[in-house]
Protein backbone atom coordinates (compact mmCIF):
# COMPACT_ATOMS: atom_id res chain seq x y z
CA UNK A 1 0.00 0.00 0.00
CA UNK A 2 1.25 3.29 -0.89
CA UNK A 3 1.61 5.75 1.27
CA UNK A 4 -1.20 7.98 0.37
CA UNK A 5 -3.51 5.15 0.37
CA UNK A 6 -2.46 5.07 3.93
CA UNK A 7 -3.06 8.24 5.05
CA UNK A 8 -6.65 8.02 2.95
CA UNK A 9 -7.67 4.88 4.75
CA UNK A 10 -6.71 6.55 7.79
CA UNK A 11 -8.28 9.90 7.45
CA UNK A 12 -11.48 7.43 6.33
CA UNK A 13 -11.06 5.20 10.13
CA UNK A 14 -10.86 9.04 11.95
CA UNK A 15 -13.97 10.88 10.25
CA UNK A 16 -15.86 7.25 10.45
CA UNK A 17 -14.89 7.58 14.37
CA UNK A 18 -15.33 11.68 14.62
CA UNK A 19 -18.71 11.53 17.19
CA UNK A 20 -19.77 14.84 18.52
CA UNK A 21 -17.65 15.73 21.42
CA UNK A 22 -17.93 17.31 24.44
CA UNK A 23 -15.75 20.53 24.50
CA UNK A 24 -13.14 20.55 27.37
CA UNK A 25 -13.98 23.91 29.84
CA UNK A 26 -11.24 26.69 29.34
CA UNK A 27 -8.70 26.10 32.30
CA UNK A 28 -9.40 29.20 34.23
CA UNK A 29 -12.97 27.70 34.53
CA UNK A 30 -11.74 24.62 35.76
CA UNK A 31 -9.33 26.19 37.60
CA UNK A 32 -12.00 28.12 39.56
CA UNK A 33 -13.94 25.33 40.35
CA UNK A 34 -11.08 23.48 41.84
CA UNK A 35 -10.19 26.46 43.94
CA UNK A 36 -14.56 26.47 44.70
CA UNK A 37 -13.28 22.75 46.20
CA UNK A 38 -10.29 24.13 48.00
CA UNK A 39 -12.22 27.20 49.48
CA UNK A 40 -14.93 25.13 50.76
CA UNK A 41 -12.29 22.33 52.59
CA UNK A 42 -10.36 25.64 53.89
CA UNK A 43 -13.39 27.32 55.54
CA UNK A 44 -14.61 23.63 57.00
CA UNK A 45 -11.43 22.95 58.75
CA UNK A 46 -10.97 26.84 59.70
CA UNK A 47 -14.40 26.62 61.28
CA UNK A 48 -13.76 23.14 63.39
CA UNK A 49 -9.89 24.60 64.06
CA UNK A 50 -11.93 27.89 65.71
CA UNK A 51 -9.53 31.32 65.95
CA UNK A 52 -7.07 31.33 67.36
CA UNK A 53 -5.81 28.55 64.71
CA UNK A 54 -3.60 25.60 65.90
CA UNK A 55 -0.34 27.44 65.71
CA UNK A 56 -1.49 31.44 65.18
CA UNK A 57 -1.52 31.58 69.05
CA UNK A 58 2.55 31.17 68.72
CA UNK A 59 3.69 31.78 65.23
CA UNK A 60 1.93 34.97 64.35
CA UNK A 61 3.40 34.64 60.75
CA UNK A 62 1.03 31.94 60.25
CA UNK A 63 -1.85 33.79 58.06
CA UNK A 64 0.84 34.95 56.11
CA UNK A 65 2.14 31.41 55.39
CA UNK A 66 -1.13 30.03 54.56
CA UNK A 67 -1.52 32.61 51.93
CA UNK A 68 1.65 31.64 50.48
CA UNK A 69 0.57 27.99 50.27
CA UNK A 70 -2.48 28.97 49.09
CA UNK A 71 -1.06 30.84 46.29
CA UNK A 72 1.43 28.05 45.49
CA UNK A 73 -1.50 25.38 45.82
CA UNK A 74 -3.35 27.66 43.11
CA UNK A 75 -0.63 27.82 40.88
CA UNK A 76 0.70 24.51 40.68
CA UNK A 77 -3.13 23.96 39.68
CA UNK A 78 -3.61 26.18 36.91
CA UNK A 79 -0.32 24.71 35.63
CA UNK A 80 -1.54 21.25 35.90
CA UNK A 81 -4.61 22.39 33.77
CA UNK A 82 -2.81 24.61 31.76
CA UNK A 83 -0.55 21.29 30.97
CA UNK A 84 -3.90 19.01 29.79
CA UNK A 85 -4.75 21.41 26.96
CA UNK A 86 -1.93 21.35 23.64
CA UNK A 87 -0.40 24.59 22.72
CA UNK A 88 -1.19 26.13 26.29
CA UNK A 89 1.52 25.04 28.44
CA UNK A 90 3.39 27.83 30.58
CA UNK A 91 7.38 29.15 29.49
CA UNK A 92 10.07 27.18 31.48
CA UNK A 93 10.93 30.72 33.25
CA UNK A 94 7.04 30.72 34.31
CA UNK A 95 7.33 27.11 35.65
CA UNK A 96 10.50 27.22 37.60
CA UNK A 97 9.12 30.75 39.18
CA UNK A 98 5.74 28.99 40.30
CA UNK A 99 7.55 25.74 41.39
CA UNK A 100 10.02 27.35 43.58
CA UNK A 101 7.26 29.65 44.86
CA UNK A 102 6.48 26.35 46.71
CA UNK A 103 9.22 27.27 48.94
CA UNK A 104 7.93 30.29 50.23
CA UNK A 105 5.80 28.83 53.17
CA UNK A 106 8.97 27.29 54.47
CA UNK A 107 10.70 30.94 54.80
CA UNK A 108 8.50 31.86 58.02
CA UNK A 109 9.43 29.03 60.34
CA UNK A 110 12.81 27.41 58.63
CA UNK A 111 15.54 29.82 60.22
CA UNK A 112 13.31 29.59 63.75
CA UNK A 113 15.04 27.89 66.60
CA UNK A 114 13.97 25.04 67.75
CA UNK A 115 11.64 24.40 70.78
CA UNK A 116 11.63 20.76 70.80
CA UNK A 117 15.04 19.77 72.36
CA UNK A 118 13.66 18.02 75.46
CA UNK A 119 11.57 16.30 73.56
CA UNK A 120 12.43 12.03 73.58
CA UNK A 121 12.58 10.39 70.00
CA UNK A 122 9.33 8.64 70.67
CA UNK A 123 7.28 12.20 71.59
CA UNK A 124 8.83 13.44 69.07
CA UNK A 125 7.23 10.68 66.65
CA UNK A 126 3.80 10.25 68.47
CA UNK A 127 3.33 14.26 67.53
CA UNK A 128 4.29 14.12 64.49
CA UNK A 129 2.84 10.78 62.92
CA UNK A 130 -0.59 12.37 63.23
CA UNK A 131 0.25 15.57 61.15
CA UNK A 132 1.53 13.25 58.46
CA UNK A 133 -1.70 11.62 58.20
CA UNK A 134 -3.90 14.61 58.05
CA UNK A 135 -1.57 15.92 55.67
CA UNK A 136 -2.32 12.69 53.23
CA UNK A 137 -5.66 12.27 54.22
CA UNK A 138 -6.54 16.03 53.36
CA UNK A 139 -4.19 16.16 50.46
CA UNK A 140 -6.25 12.98 48.62
CA UNK A 141 -9.56 14.86 47.33
CA UNK A 142 -7.48 18.02 46.03
CA UNK A 143 -5.29 16.13 44.38
CA UNK A 144 -7.71 13.30 43.03
CA UNK A 145 -9.92 15.80 41.84
CA UNK A 146 -7.17 17.76 39.71
CA UNK A 147 -5.88 14.29 38.23
CA UNK A 148 -8.98 13.42 37.04
CA UNK A 149 -9.85 17.36 35.59
CA UNK A 150 -6.10 17.12 34.05
CA UNK A 151 -7.14 13.28 32.61
CA UNK A 152 -10.02 14.80 31.01
CA UNK A 153 -7.72 16.84 28.51
CA UNK A 154 -4.90 15.37 26.84
CA UNK A 155 -1.41 16.58 28.12
CA UNK A 156 1.35 16.72 26.27
CA UNK A 157 3.84 16.21 29.32
CA UNK A 158 2.07 13.61 31.65
CA UNK A 159 4.77 13.47 33.78
CA UNK A 160 4.92 17.38 34.17
CA UNK A 161 1.18 17.51 34.58
CA UNK A 162 0.93 15.25 37.01
CA UNK A 163 3.27 16.58 39.73
CA UNK A 164 1.59 19.83 39.34
CA UNK A 165 -1.59 18.23 39.84
CA UNK A 166 0.50 16.57 42.81
CA UNK A 167 2.35 19.62 44.19
CA UNK A 168 -1.19 21.10 44.23
CA UNK A 169 -2.89 18.30 45.55
CA UNK A 170 -0.51 18.14 48.63
CA UNK A 171 0.23 21.74 49.05
CA UNK A 172 -3.31 21.93 50.03
CA UNK A 173 -2.93 19.21 52.55
CA UNK A 174 0.29 20.91 54.11
CA UNK A 175 -2.03 24.22 54.59
CA UNK A 176 -5.13 22.67 56.16
CA UNK A 177 -2.72 20.46 58.74
CA UNK A 178 -1.43 23.75 59.31
CA UNK A 179 -4.48 25.39 60.53
CA UNK A 180 -5.11 22.36 62.93
CA UNK A 181 -1.27 21.30 64.07
CA UNK A 182 -0.34 23.49 66.96
CA UNK A 183 3.10 22.80 66.34
CA UNK A 184 6.06 26.09 65.23
CA UNK A 185 9.13 23.69 65.58
CA UNK A 186 11.22 23.77 62.69
CA UNK A 187 12.22 20.00 62.64
CA UNK A 188 8.86 18.93 63.28
CA UNK A 189 7.21 20.98 60.35
CA UNK A 190 10.03 19.83 57.95
CA UNK A 191 9.85 16.14 58.69
CA UNK A 192 6.04 15.44 59.78
CA UNK A 193 4.65 18.24 57.26
CA UNK A 194 7.38 18.82 54.32
CA UNK A 195 8.22 15.34 53.36
CA UNK A 196 4.83 14.02 52.96
CA UNK A 197 4.50 16.96 50.81
CA UNK A 198 7.56 15.69 49.12
CA UNK A 199 6.99 12.18 48.95
CA UNK A 200 3.20 12.75 47.75
CA UNK A 201 4.20 14.94 44.91
CA UNK A 202 6.96 12.00 43.89
CA UNK A 203 4.22 9.33 43.66
CA UNK A 204 1.66 11.29 42.45
CA UNK A 205 4.20 11.79 39.78
CA UNK A 206 5.03 8.06 39.33
CA UNK A 207 1.62 6.70 39.35
CA UNK A 208 -0.25 10.09 38.13
CA UNK A 209 1.92 10.33 34.85
CA UNK A 210 1.08 6.57 33.52
CA UNK A 211 -2.40 7.04 34.16
CA UNK A 212 -2.26 10.64 32.37
CA UNK A 213 -0.28 9.68 28.95
CA UNK A 214 -3.75 7.30 28.77
CA UNK A 215 -5.02 9.63 26.48
CA UNK A 216 -2.70 8.93 23.59
CA UNK A 217 -3.70 5.07 24.13
CA UNK A 218 -7.23 5.29 24.33
CA UNK A 219 -9.68 2.68 22.01
CA UNK A 220 -11.18 4.25 19.05
CA UNK A 221 -15.13 4.14 19.14
CA UNK A 222 -16.07 2.90 16.09
CA UNK A 223 -18.87 2.11 14.68
CA UNK B 1 -12.71 22.66 13.75
CA UNK B 2 -15.56 23.33 15.34
CA UNK B 3 -17.61 21.52 13.00
CA UNK B 4 -15.68 18.33 13.04
CA UNK B 5 -16.45 18.97 17.37
CA UNK B 6 -19.92 19.12 16.86
CA UNK B 7 -19.59 15.21 14.78
CA UNK B 8 -19.59 16.80 10.90
CA UNK B 9 -17.79 14.71 9.45
CA UNK B 10 -17.37 16.27 5.66
CA UNK B 11 -15.99 19.24 7.24
CA UNK B 12 -13.67 16.75 9.18
CA UNK B 13 -12.53 15.02 6.16
CA UNK B 14 -11.62 18.93 4.60
CA UNK B 15 -10.05 19.62 7.62
CA UNK B 16 -7.93 16.66 7.86
CA UNK B 17 -7.09 16.10 4.09
CA UNK B 18 -6.00 19.96 3.90
CA UNK B 19 -3.87 19.84 7.13
CA UNK B 20 -1.68 16.33 6.34
CA UNK B 21 0.11 18.54 3.50
CA UNK B 22 0.61 21.53 6.46
CA UNK B 23 1.76 19.03 8.67
CA UNK B 24 4.13 17.25 6.37
CA UNK B 25 6.10 21.20 5.84
CA UNK B 26 5.96 21.35 9.67
CA UNK B 27 7.35 17.95 10.49
CA UNK B 28 10.39 18.17 8.01
CA UNK B 29 12.25 19.88 10.89
CA UNK B 30 12.39 16.81 12.57
CA UNK B 31 13.01 14.31 9.64
CA UNK B 32 13.79 13.60 5.97
CA UNK B 33 13.06 10.82 5.57
CA UNK B 34 9.81 9.66 3.90
CA UNK B 35 8.88 6.64 5.60
CA UNK B 36 9.47 8.74 9.41
CA UNK B 37 7.75 11.68 7.88
CA UNK B 38 4.67 9.68 6.46
CA UNK B 39 4.69 7.73 10.17
CA UNK B 40 4.89 11.10 12.18
CA UNK B 41 2.03 12.98 10.14
CA UNK B 42 -0.16 10.18 11.03
CA UNK B 43 0.73 9.23 14.19
CA UNK B 44 0.20 13.54 14.88
CA UNK B 45 -3.42 13.23 12.61
CA UNK B 46 -4.42 10.29 15.31
CA UNK B 47 -3.01 12.39 18.36
CA UNK B 48 -5.26 15.20 17.09
CA UNK B 49 -8.12 13.24 16.84
CA UNK B 50 -7.75 11.71 20.28
CA UNK B 51 -7.17 15.46 21.40
CA UNK B 52 -9.89 17.21 19.56
CA UNK B 53 -12.02 18.12 22.27
CA UNK B 54 -9.45 20.13 24.35
CA UNK B 55 -9.38 22.48 21.28
CA UNK B 56 -10.96 26.11 22.14
CA UNK B 57 -12.29 27.71 18.92
CA UNK B 58 -12.03 31.00 19.92
CA UNK B 59 -8.08 30.62 19.73
CA UNK B 60 -5.73 30.14 16.41
CA UNK B 61 -5.38 26.07 15.46
CA UNK B 62 -1.78 26.00 14.46
CA UNK B 63 -0.78 26.30 18.27
CA UNK B 64 -2.86 23.46 19.09
CA UNK B 65 -1.78 21.76 15.99
CA UNK B 66 2.25 22.20 16.31
CA UNK B 67 2.03 21.86 20.00
CA UNK B 68 0.87 18.05 19.37
CA UNK B 69 3.14 17.53 16.26
CA UNK B 70 6.04 18.79 18.03
CA UNK B 71 5.19 16.50 20.65
CA UNK B 72 4.54 13.61 18.37
CA UNK B 73 8.21 13.76 16.35
CA UNK B 74 9.85 14.10 20.02
CA UNK B 75 8.31 10.91 21.15
CA UNK B 76 8.65 9.60 17.66
CA UNK B 77 12.92 10.46 17.74
CA UNK B 78 13.15 9.62 21.25
CA UNK B 79 11.57 6.04 20.61
CA UNK B 80 13.79 5.48 17.62
CA UNK B 81 16.95 6.66 19.87
CA UNK B 82 16.16 4.14 22.08
CA UNK B 83 15.86 1.23 19.12
CA UNK B 84 19.45 2.60 17.60
CA UNK B 85 21.16 1.63 21.25
CA UNK B 86 20.20 -2.10 21.06
CA UNK B 87 20.73 -2.21 17.12
CA UNK B 88 24.27 -3.07 15.85
CA UNK B 89 25.13 -0.96 13.25
CA UNK B 90 26.03 -2.36 9.52
CA UNK B 91 29.26 -1.19 7.61
CA UNK B 92 27.23 -1.53 4.63
CA UNK B 93 23.54 -2.52 3.51
CA UNK B 94 23.52 -5.54 0.88
CA UNK B 95 21.97 -4.49 -2.39
CA UNK B 96 19.98 -7.38 -2.73
CA UNK B 97 18.15 -9.51 -0.89
CA UNK B 98 19.07 -13.03 -0.65
CA UNK B 99 19.09 -15.30 -3.57
CA UNK B 100 15.34 -17.26 -3.30
CA UNK B 101 15.83 -18.82 -6.76
CA UNK B 102 12.99 -21.53 -6.21
CA UNK B 103 10.93 -19.12 -3.60
CA UNK B 104 10.76 -21.67 -1.28
CA UNK B 105 11.67 -19.34 1.52
CA UNK B 106 8.63 -16.99 0.35
CA UNK B 107 6.22 -20.05 -0.43
CA UNK B 108 7.27 -21.11 3.66
CA UNK B 109 6.65 -17.29 4.84
CA UNK B 110 3.21 -17.53 3.14
CA UNK B 111 2.43 -20.82 4.79
CA UNK B 112 3.64 -19.85 7.81
CA UNK B 113 1.82 -16.59 7.64
CA UNK B 114 -1.41 -18.68 7.01
CA UNK B 115 -1.02 -20.67 10.02
CA UNK B 116 -1.12 -17.75 12.22
CA UNK B 117 -4.17 -17.03 14.35
CA UNK B 118 -5.60 -14.09 12.21
CA UNK B 119 -5.13 -10.95 14.48
CA UNK B 120 -1.77 -12.01 14.74
CA UNK B 121 -1.52 -11.98 11.03
CA UNK B 122 -3.45 -8.65 10.32
CA UNK B 123 -0.27 -6.93 13.01
CA UNK B 124 1.90 -8.71 11.63
CA UNK B 125 1.04 -7.71 8.49
CA UNK B 126 0.00 -4.17 8.81
CA UNK B 127 3.32 -3.84 10.60
CA UNK B 128 5.71 -5.30 8.77
CA UNK B 129 4.28 -5.34 5.06
CA UNK B 130 1.75 -2.51 4.62
CA UNK B 131 5.03 -0.20 7.17
CA UNK B 132 2.01 1.17 9.61
CA UNK B 133 3.41 3.01 12.19
CA UNK B 134 2.09 1.02 15.77
CA UNK B 135 -0.71 3.92 16.25
CA UNK B 136 -1.86 3.86 12.90
CA UNK B 137 -1.44 0.18 13.02
CA UNK B 138 -3.83 -0.17 16.20
CA UNK B 139 -6.62 2.11 14.70
CA UNK B 140 -6.35 0.31 11.18
CA UNK B 141 -6.95 -3.02 13.46
CA UNK B 142 -9.65 -1.24 15.73
CA UNK B 143 -7.20 -2.24 18.83
CA UNK B 144 -4.97 -0.80 21.52
CA UNK B 145 -1.44 0.28 20.87
CA UNK B 146 -0.56 -1.98 23.69
CA UNK B 147 -2.93 -5.17 22.35
CA UNK B 148 -1.22 -4.67 19.05
CA UNK B 149 2.31 -4.80 19.71
CA UNK B 150 1.64 -8.13 21.89
CA UNK B 151 -0.40 -9.85 18.88
CA UNK B 152 2.90 -8.83 16.57
CA UNK B 153 5.22 -9.79 19.57
CA UNK B 154 3.14 -13.76 19.42
CA UNK B 155 3.38 -13.53 15.61
CA UNK B 156 6.88 -13.35 15.32
CA UNK B 157 7.80 -15.94 17.87
CA UNK B 158 5.50 -18.04 16.01
CA UNK B 159 6.83 -17.39 12.67
CA UNK B 160 10.31 -17.45 13.86
CA UNK B 161 9.22 -21.38 15.07
CA UNK B 162 7.34 -22.30 12.51
CA UNK B 163 10.60 -20.99 9.44
CA UNK B 164 13.34 -22.82 11.94
CA UNK B 165 11.04 -25.84 11.19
Amino acid sequence: MTSPDTQQALIDRLVADATPVRRLWPPAARLALWAALLAAMLIAIAVAAGWPFGAASRAPSLPWELVCAVAAALLWAALALRDAVPGRATPRGARLAVALLALAPLAFWLGDPSTQGELTLHAFIERGLPCTRLTIGLALLPCLTLLWAVHRGAPLSPRRAAAWSGGAGFLSGYLLTRIFCPMTDPAHLLIWHVLPVVGGIVVCTGLGSWWLARWRRRRPQLG
Amino acid sequence: MRAAQAGDQAMYRELLLDLGPLLGRFLRRWTNEPQDLDDLTQDTLIAMHRARHTFDPSRPLEPWLFAIARHVAADHLRRRAARLAHELPVERLPDVAAPDQDGSAMRGLEDALARLPPNQREAFELLKLEGLSVEAGALRAGTTTGALKVRAHRAYRALKAMLRG
